[in-house]
């Protein structure tokens, strides 16, 4: 592709503010990401994380301010239309489809936004979908569970199912709401592995929330701390994590005296 | 190699078999057999509408503008054609369930059942009141004629028979294979997590509306099989009591295949013959208690029946490969 100008960020908040009552949980948050970037945000509990991720997402819209993607406003567009545009994502609590089985819900993501090739009103039950679903299964090694009701899964499995169906498409920009939590301690940095040799190989642009500051320092090609529905730092790890806030108050490691 | 459907095996051999059979069949069971065919459509329409966890309580708008349709059309322009009243009906129910859908399709649980209800005892309090359906007498409904040929009396009975049941062969087909696409495994998801569905790219609201509007179609197909058969149409169709006999059909068979409303509608039918004749002040305590005792027995529906019954007889192939449990 030739770019006779700068291309606008793939995603841009400008002073985006939410607040539920008289509770702001988001406060005039500026934030633009580039192609490519790997952005990880991070703030304690109740920071306001995942309301922004509602918001950038179309689940909830903005009390003031606007979001941009790709130069275009998105500000209030529903969630269905976001997905068709090439913006994914994941949940805190996986959002899957219980009664189905792992194979299912995969498949219906895939005949629903991935591939919608065929018509919608095409057999279900088609070799090829089966197929195409397993390996996407298999591509974050839950291919075992394909069969088992979502219902009957363990919490880390469910966690992988929810991203797998997420990033079906193939988007563009990918939001995830703390993908290793409820992952096991072991499989945390493969899950993390994984997804991160994904889009790496596909350019794609990630902002991921996670709790877990060692998958921050080493995925993150930048990183956004919140507190209080504020953005407090923003930029390369290293710089963000020497910020005194962030490291007292979210890494819960106060720097040394002087340091600071 | 793909071999057919077995749903589809059973339907059309099914609708042959009877086919064959009514001049061989008594009277009055070629009559319940009719009634409970066009029951059985509009259930069928609580089916697919079940399927995404809504119950409408007002199918019977529905079996009312279909049963309406052919009573019309003949007595303002005429026409009795049989497929020209069902199409009339069919074109009639989009109509009214398209505009009716962009108000209840955002509605659910609890909601969605007293705005269908609402609207179809809205419709009847005004057919009741008015000449155009003939107020709570209702219109007669002419012998019919099919696409110009007109069958003589000894015959009437037969092609009327025959009609019902290839009507409902089509629909049931068109039916199962709407609930085995993509989009039927999308109203099935719908009642599992709307927020999923949403990401998907997929307007819960839109599908919605969609499946109401399909039911209605169902529904009115039936209305005018039932207007045929009773030779009349009343505004009681889109009385609530009538689609309740909907829902309860639904329950009473369960909803793991399009032919489970069938059975569903033919076993009501035949359990308010028998109990009319030999309980004719308690029939609907009988009524009562057989829904009680299935609803305890047999939670999933009589339908559930087959499926135990197949389980009985492949015993062996569960050591070899787990037999597919059915999650309906
Ligand atoms: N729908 C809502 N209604 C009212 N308050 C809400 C709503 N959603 C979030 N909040 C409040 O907004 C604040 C920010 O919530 P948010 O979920 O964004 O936090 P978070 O940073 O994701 O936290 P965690 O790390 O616990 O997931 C919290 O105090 C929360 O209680
Ligand atoms: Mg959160």
């Amino acid at each position: 592709m030739t770019r006779s100008r700068p291309a606008a960020p793939v995603l841009e908040c400008r002073g985006v503010a939410k607040s539920f009552g008289g509770f702001a949980a988001a406060n005039a948050i500026d934030l633009a990401v580039s192609e490519g970037e790997v952005v990880g945000v991070i703030g304690s509990n109740g920071a306001g994380k995942t309301t922004l991720l509602n918001i950038v997402s179309g689940h909830l819209k903005p009390t003031k301010g606007k979001v941009f993607f790709r130069g275009e406003d998105v500000t209030g567009v529903p969630s269905r239309t976001l997905a068709r545009k090439g913006i994914a994502r994941s949940f805190q609590v996986p959002q899957l489809f219980p009664t189905l089985s792992a194979l299912e819900n995969m498949m219906l993501a895939l005949s629903l936004v991935a591939a919608p090739r065929k018509s919608i009103l095409s057999r279900f039950d088609d070799a090829d979908l089966a197929t195409a679903a397993r390996d996407a299964l298999d591509h974050y090694g839950i291919a075992d569970c394909a069969d088992s009701l979502v219902s009957e899964l363990p919490q880390g499995v469910r966690k992988l199912l929810d991203i797998a169906m997420a990033t079906s498409a193939e988007p563009d920009l990918v939001l995830l709401d703390e993908p290793t939590s409820g992952v096991s301690s072991e499989e945390k940095s493969d899950v993390m592995q994984r997804l991160a040799d994904r889009f790496a190989a596909t350019g794609t642009t990630v902002v991921f929330i996670e709790h877990d500051m060692d998958i921050v320092r080493r995925y993150a090609s930048r990183v956004v701390a919140l507190t209080d529905g504020s953005v407090i730092a923003d930029g390369p790890p290293e710089e963000v994590f020497a910020h005194a806030t962030v490291a007292d108050v979210i890494v819960g490691e106060p720097l040394p005296e002087g340091d600071a | 190699m793909r071999h057919l459907d077995p749903t589809i095996l059973v339907v059309v051999l099914g609708a042959a078999a009877l086919s064959f059979a009514q001049p061989h069949m008594p009277g009055w069971v070629v009559y319940l057999l009719q009634i409970a065919i066009a029951a059985s459509l509009p259930a069928l329409g609580c089916m697919i509408l079940l399927r995404s966890g809504l119950l409408s309580f007002g199918q019977g708008l529905y079996y009312f503008i279909g049963a309406y349709g052919v009573a019309l059309v003949h007595a303002h322009l005429g026409i009795s054609d049989a497929f020209l009243g069902i199409l009339a009906g069919a074109a009639a129910s989009i109509l009214v369930a398209g505009l009716v859908g962009f108000f209840i399709a955002r509605y659910r649980g609890i909601f969605f059942a007293m705005l269908t209800l609402a609207i179809s005892m809205v419709v009847y309090g005004m057919a009741v009141k008015m000449d155009l359906f003939g107020r709570s007498d209702g219109l007669n409904v002419p012998r019919l004629s099919y696409l110009g040929f007109t069958p003589s009396r000894a015959w009437a009975q037969t092609s009327l028979f025959v009609f019902c049941v290839w009507v409902w062969a089509v629909f049931g087909i068109a039916t199962h294979l709407y609930l085995r696409s993509r989009f039927g495994k999308l109203l099935t998801a719908i009642e599992d997590n709307e927020t999923r569905v949403e990401y998907l790219g997929w307007s819960v609201r839109h599908a919605v509306h969609i499946n109401t509007i399909v039911a209605a179609v169902l529904g009115s197909a039936g209305g005018a099989l039932a207007a045929a058969s009773a030779r009349y149409a009343d505004p009681s169709l889109a009385y609530w009591t009538t689609s309740g006999e909907f829902v309860f059909i639904v329950l009473i068979a369960g909803q793991a295949n399009v032919l489970a409303p069938l059975f569903g509608s033919v076993f009501l039918e035949t359990l308010r013959t028998y109990a009319a004749a030999f309980f004719p002040d308690e029939w609907q305590l009988v009524l009562g208690a057989v829904m009680l005792a299935i609803i305890l027995f047999l939670p999933k529906g009589l339908g559930h029946l087959f499926a135990l019954a197949g389980r009985a007889l492949r015993p062996r192939r569960a050591t070899a490969a787990p037999i597919e449990e059915d999650r309906t």
